[in-house]
């Protein structure tokens, strides 16, 4: 798995499946490594691996990110550092020394964690809420806006995925469920 | 490049569901300019074909959403930009769509994992032979429990080779009639209405109304009662060896589910008097009215699900 690789990942969920499901094993046999099995169950490493695989996913989308390792060795760090942030939240400490991590493949340089989704203005949080309200009518629109805006698929994708006859349809089903999401926000909003 | 004429034109098709020939140029001109919309286009004559005022201010946003989503792509001189950057509606529309990508984070990367985790088509968790072979094994297991209780009781005579050939086809039927009766029509005895497990929730049946258009005093409410199958399983086998995976019964106003898969986004439709069906995850099926529980037939037909797709739109 080469950082090359990397640019096929931007926008293709194929790639990045092939991905997640070459570099699981390994990142989980780091994780035992590195914290030692009493500390990493199954769900443990699960959760911190699809978290990792997240950060690889949007780092890819931001033409900005480059890198600078391979991808096995990119996500083996970033899972060490969610794995090492988990155990502060729960007050374990872990010191490894120089001769413990020799043999493990994994860069220090890289920090990147899950960005935390923050709310800041009135406005955001109506967003959101009217975003849950649209979810648990239960239609397609929210998914479709997610797949859109966060998963960048195209418009074809999204219309054989919600029988939509073509990818004007799915185009003009998602900005419907746009103009929707935003009259039921401006409404949450003056409350 | 995209033309901003074609932004207006499309948008408008998109409203008012129609293609037309106006005079697009004029029309986007008022459309960027215009702070009251309605009376702009009543004074201009632009638009002639009965549109209504709400529609005309829905055009109008849409208009103005589409444009802060392709400021970038669109052909525009730069004091036309800046005309569109200062219209209150582009200004509100440009704040909705920056926020967009951060408002679908989080159902964002919930699908994303679902997807590459492979769970998206629950069916595939529990296969149909896999089931099969489960009720033969239960159906084996009661006749094992049936022969042992038998040979207990005092055998009053010895049979002979004639009688045990009729008892050997006798139980061969019974086997058969229970895995055939398990497989399609199905006497539940589970007790639904105390069941811990049980999900109830009232579902209005979706109708095809028309967008826009919702005739609020013809709402048909209907009591949906679910359990899932994996839990029940879990909490207590033997009970849940009387429930039928995947199944259904649907009498009067009350629909019951027995589901192997998660079933928070259930929709109940009807496409034509008597002609129901439900939505599960992104699967239809269709159901009809029926006392005992019958399997959950998938829905393959594509123009039926494409309908019922845009009826669930519309009601949306």
């Amino acid at each position: 798995m080469s950082s090359k690789d990397i640019d096929d990942l931007r926008g293709s969920e194929k790639k990045l499946k092939s991905i997640y499901q070459q570099c699981k094993p390994k990142c989980f046999g780091f994780m035992i490594r590195c914290f030692g099995s009493n500390n990493m169950d199954e769900t443990k490493m699960f959760t911190i691996f699809n978290d990792a695989v997240i950060v690889l996913f949007e780092k890819a989308n931001d033409s900005d990110f480059k890198l600078t390792c391979s991808i096995q060795v990119y996500l083996n760090s970033v899972c060490r550092r969610i794995a090492l942030n988990e155990f502060k939240k729960e007050k374990k400490l872990f010191r490894a020394t120089d001769k413990d991590i020799e043999n493990l493949e994994f860069d220090t340089e890289i920090k990147d964690v899950l960005e935390e989704i923050t709310e800041e203005t009135v406005y955001e949080k109506a967003m959101r809420k009217a975003f849950k309200i649209m979810q648990e009518k239960g239609g397609n629109c929210a998914e479709i806006l997610a797949m859109f805006w966060y998963q960048k698929v195209s418009y074809e994708e999204i219309a054989i995925k919600f029988s939509f006859k073509d990818a004007n349809g799915a185009k003009s089903g998602k900005a419907k469920c746009q103009k929707r999401l935003k009259n039921i926000a401006l409404q949450l909003v003056e409350l | 490049m995209i033309k901003i004429t074609d932004i207006a034109k499309n948008t408008y098709k998109l409203t008012f569901d129609l293609d037309i020939d106006y005079d697009w140029l004029s029309v986007t001109k008022v459309l960027i300019t215009s702070t009251n919309i309605v009376d702009s286009f009543a004074s201009k004559e632009l638009i002639y074909n009965e549109e209504t005022e709400e529609k005309i201010s829905y055009w109008q946003d849409l208009f103005f959403m589409e444009l802060a989503e392709h400021e970038n792509e669109v052909e525009v001189t730069a004091d036309l930009l800046n005309t569109i950057k200062a219209h209150p509606l582009f200004i509100e529309n440009k704040k909705f769509i920056t926020q967009l990508p951060k408002t679908t984070t989080k159902l964002g990367r919930d699908l994303l994992i679902d997807s590459l985790i492979d769970t998206e088509n629950a069916d595939e968790l529990i296969p149909d032979d896999v089931l099969v072979n489960v009720l033969k094994k239960k159906s084996r297991e009661e006749l094992r429990e049936k022969f042992e209780s038998w040979s207990e009781e005092k055998q009053p005579t010895k049979l002979k080779f004639g009688n045990i050939l009729k008892y050997t086809i006798a139980a061969c039927l019974v086997g058969v009639i229970v895995t055939i009766g398990y497989n399609n029509l199905f006497n539940n005895t589970y007790d639904f209405d105390n069941s811990p497990l049980l999900h109830t929730a009232e579902k209005i049946i979706i109708r095809d109304r028309g967008f826009g258009f919702a005739d609020e005093e013809k709402k048909v409410a209907i009591t949906v009662q679910t359990i899932d199958y994996n839990k029940a399983i879990l909490s207590n086998k033997s009970d849940a060896n009387k429930l039928l995976p995947n199944s259904y019964s649907f009498v009067a106003n009350k629909l019951r589910l027995v589901l192997t898969e998660d079933a928070n986004a259930i929709e109940l439709l009807e496409l034509k008097k008597n002609d129901f069906f439900i939505k599960i995850q992104n699967k239809f099926y269709k159901i009809e009215f029926t006392n005992k529980f019958k399997n959950l037939e998938r829905l393959n037909d594509s123009l039926t699900i494409e309908k019922l797709e845009q009826i669930l739109f519309e009601n949306e």
